[in-house]
C-alpha cells in the first residue's frame, strides 16, 4: 500500500473536529535521554493528537527515522500527566536529490509507540519495531533559555483551597514588569489590586520555564509561589501558578499580553 | 573522526544564559512540510534565537535517513522584519542500533553541509540545505492534522498601538472576561466586565495551520464601535491564550497583543 504517513495523519484528523484545548501539558518538544546523547524523539501536539518522529539507527549503524503520525492522547488522573499511543511506521522513498514523487513513498507499520508523560518534563517512551521492544526514560532537551523580560498587561485567575471561600477569583493585575537575569526572575505588578512582587529562581526545560520563590503584596499578603509551564511568545506569556499564603494554598493561571507592540514595517 | 554526539554538541555549544532579543519572532517550533511532497519533512524546535532542526528524508538507497542541524542561529533583533534567517552546519550521524544498549561514545557525527531556514512569519519558510555537495531548496509550511480548540473563558487583556492615527500611543484594555467559542469554523469572542466598560463581540472564521490559529471577522463594541479584525498566531494552551491582533477602531488601524488566563481553575489537590 502506498500511503505516506503525512497523508495518513491528515486523513485521520477531521479538520473541524475540535477537542478540548485543555487536553494536557503540551508535549511538543525535542525529547532525549541525557545519558544517551545521539538519538531522540520529536513530538508536535495539536489538540489531542501528537506526531512523533523517532531518530535512531538501523542495523547498519546508519541514521534511520520512524514516524508515529497518530499518537492519540488519553487523559490520566493528574494534571501533569498524559499518555499518547499509536502505530509506528517506516517509510521508504527515492532520494531527495532527485525530483521527489510522493506517489513512490511506501509505508509499513513496524509496531507501536507509547509516550507517557510522568510530569511536565519527564516521560517514558516505549516503542516496538519488528517485534523488538525498547523502553527509555526521556526528558525535554534544552539548549537556550527563553527570555521573558518585558512589560505585560497581566491577568491572574486562582482558586484557594484548604481555606474559604474556595471559589475562582479573577484579578487584573495591571502592568507586570518581568525582569530575568541569569537564573533569577522577578515580577512586579502595578496598577492592579493589590500590587505584588514575585521574586525567585528561573530554569528552562525544553520549551517550558519554571520559577519558584516568594511573593508579597501591598495588602499584606505574602507567601511562596511556583510558576511552571511558563511559555513565552512574541505577543504574550502564560503559566500555571501555585502559591501558599498563611493557611491558604492557591492554584491558577497567569497570562500577560506584551505591552510592547510591534508595528508592521512601513 | 569520532566526534561528540550532535545533541551533546548542541548543548555544549549553547551558552545557557545568552538571551535573545525580548521581542522574539513568533515560535517556529512545528512540523514543516511541502504538501505536494508528502513523505518527508522538517522538525523545528526553537529556543530563544536558536533553531534545532531535523530533516527526515531518504538516502540514495531509498531508506529513511535523517540529518540534524542542532544550532541554527538567527538574528531576531528586528522584530518587525518580514523574514528571519537561521543558519548552521548540517550533520549526519551514525550510531548503535536502537535494539542494543545505547552507548553515546559510539556515535559519530560528520558535517555534510549547511542548512538555512528563512522564516516568513507566521506560516511559511524556505529551507535550503546541502548534503555532500548536493543542494536542495524547498518551500515549506506548517503541517496541520488537528484543530486546537481555544473554547473557554479567559481573564483577558488587549494591548494596542496605531501608526495611522495621532498620537500613536500604546493603549491597554482590560477586557474583563472573554468567552471564546469555536463551532463549525465560526469563531466568537464575547467580552464583559472590562474597565472601562466596553463590552465587545468578535465574530469571524477560524483556520488552523500547524500550531497556529487565525481568525478574521468583525467586532462590535458598546463604546468602541464596529470594525474589522484579524487575530493571527493564536495559540491556546491549558493555562492561557495568545494572539496577535489587528483591527480598525474608530477609523484607526491598530495592532496589538492579546493575552488571556483561563478562568477554569483545576480542582484542588487532596
Amino acid at each position: 500500500m502506498r500511503l505516506t504517513f503525512a497523508v495518513a495523519a491528515l486523513v485521520f484528523a477531521a479538520p473541524c473536529a475540535s477537542v478540548a484545548s485543555t487536553f494536557s501539558v503540551d508535549v511538543s518538544d525535542l525529547w532525549w535521554n541525557p545519558s544517551e546523547s545521539g538519538w531522540g524523539l520529536n513530538l508536535i501536539q495539536e489538540a489531542d493528537v501528537a506526531f512523533g518522529t523517532l531518530y535512531v539507527y538501523g542495523q547498519d549503524g546508519q541514521a534511520h527515522w520512524y514516524a508515529a503520525p497518530d499518537l492519540q492522547g488519553a487523559h490520566t488522573s493528574s494534571l501533569d500527566t498524559a499518555a499518547f499511543n499509536g502505530p509506528l511506521m517506516e517509510t521508504a522513498e527515492p532520494a531527495m536529490s532527485g525530483k521527489f514523487n510522493p506517489a513512490l513513498v511506501t509505508t509499513r507499520q513496524v509496531g507501536t509507540m507509547s509516550f507517557v508523560l510522568q510530569n511536565p518534563d519527564v516521560a517514558t517512551l516505549r516503542y516496538t519495531i519488528d517485534g523488538v521492544t525498547t523502553q527509555k526514560a526521556v526528558t525535554r532537551l534544552t539548549w537556550r533559555t527563553n527570555d521573558i523580560n518585558g512589560s505585560y498587561a497581566l491577568s491572574r485567575v486562582y482558586r484557594g483551597y484548604h481555606c474559604a471561600p474556595g471559589v475562582a477569583v479573577t484579578q487584573n493585575l495591571g502592568t507586570a514588569s518581568v525582569s530575568q537575569s541569569g537564573d533569577s526572575l522577578s515580577i512586579t505588578t502595578t496598577g492592579g489590586i493589590p500590587s505584588c512582587t514575585f521574586s525567585g529562581d528561573y530554569s528552562q526545560s525544553g520549551r517550558l520555564g519554571l520559577s519558584s520563590g516568594n511573593f508579597s503584596c501591598t495588602d499584606g499578603t505574602s507567601g511562596s509561589y511556583r510558576m511552571q509551564e511558563i511559555e513565552v511568545g512574541q505577543h504574550a506569556f502564560s503559566a500555571r501558578f501555585d502559591g501558599t499564603a498563611a493557611a491558604c494554598q492557591f492554584r491558577g493561571h497567569l497570562a500577560g499580553a506584551r505591552a510592547d507592540v510591534e508595528l508592521p514595517p512601513d | 573522526m569520532r566526534t561528540r554526539a550532535f545533541l551533546l554538541a548542541a548543548c555544549l555549544a549553547a551558552s545557557p544564559w545568552v538571551h535573545a532579543a525580548t521581542s522574539v519572532a513568533s515560535d517556529i517550533s512545528d512540523m514543516w512540510w511541502n504538501s505536494a511532497e508528502s513523505g518527508w519533512g522538517m522538525n523545528a524546535t526553537q529556543q530563544a534565537n536558536v533553531l534545532f532542526i531535523t530533516l527526515y528524508v531518504y538516502s540514495a538507497d531509498g531508506k529513511a535517513h535523517w540529518y540534524v542541524a542542532p544550532q541554527m542561529v538567527g538574528d531576531l533583533s528586528n522584530a518587525s522584519a518580514t523574514a528571519f534567517v537561521f543558519g548552521g552546519a548540517l550533520y549526519e550521524t551514525t550510531g548503535p542500533v536502537f535494539s542494543t544498549t545505547f552507548n553515546p561514545n559510539a556515535v559519530n557525527a560528520r558535517v555534510v553541509g549547511t542548512a538555512q531556514f528563512t522564516y516568513t512569519p507566521p506560516l511559511q519558510g524556505t529551507l535550503a540545505y546541502t548534503v555532500d555537495g548536493v543542494s536542495v531548496t524547498k518551500q515549506l509550511r506548517r503541517e496541520t492534522w488537528s484543530v486546537n480548540d481555544p473554547t473557554g473563558t479567559y481573564a483577558a487583556a488587549l494591548v494596542t498601538r496605531s501608526n495611522t492615527c495621532s498620537p500613536a500611543v500604546t493603549a491597554t484594555k482590560n477586557l474583563g472576561t472573554a468567552t471564546v467559542t469555536l463551532v463549525n469554523n465560526l469563531f466568537t469572542i464575547a467580552t464583559s466586565g472590562g474597565t472601562p466598560t466596553d463590552n465587545c463581540t468578535f465574530s469571524g472564521n477560524y483556520a488552523q495551520e500547524g500550531r497556529m490559529g487565525s481568525s478574521t471577522g468583525t467586532f462590535t463594541c458598546s463604546a468602541s464601535g464596529t470594525g474589522p479584525y484579524t487575530l493571527s498566531e493564536i495559540e491556546a494552551g491549558t493555562h492561557g491564550l495568545f494572539a496577535r491582533f489587528q483591527g480598525t477602531i474608530q477609523g484607526c488601524v491598530v495592532y496589538g497583543n492579546l493575552g488571556g488566563a483561563r478562568t477554569t481553575v483545576p480542582a484542588a489537590p487532596n
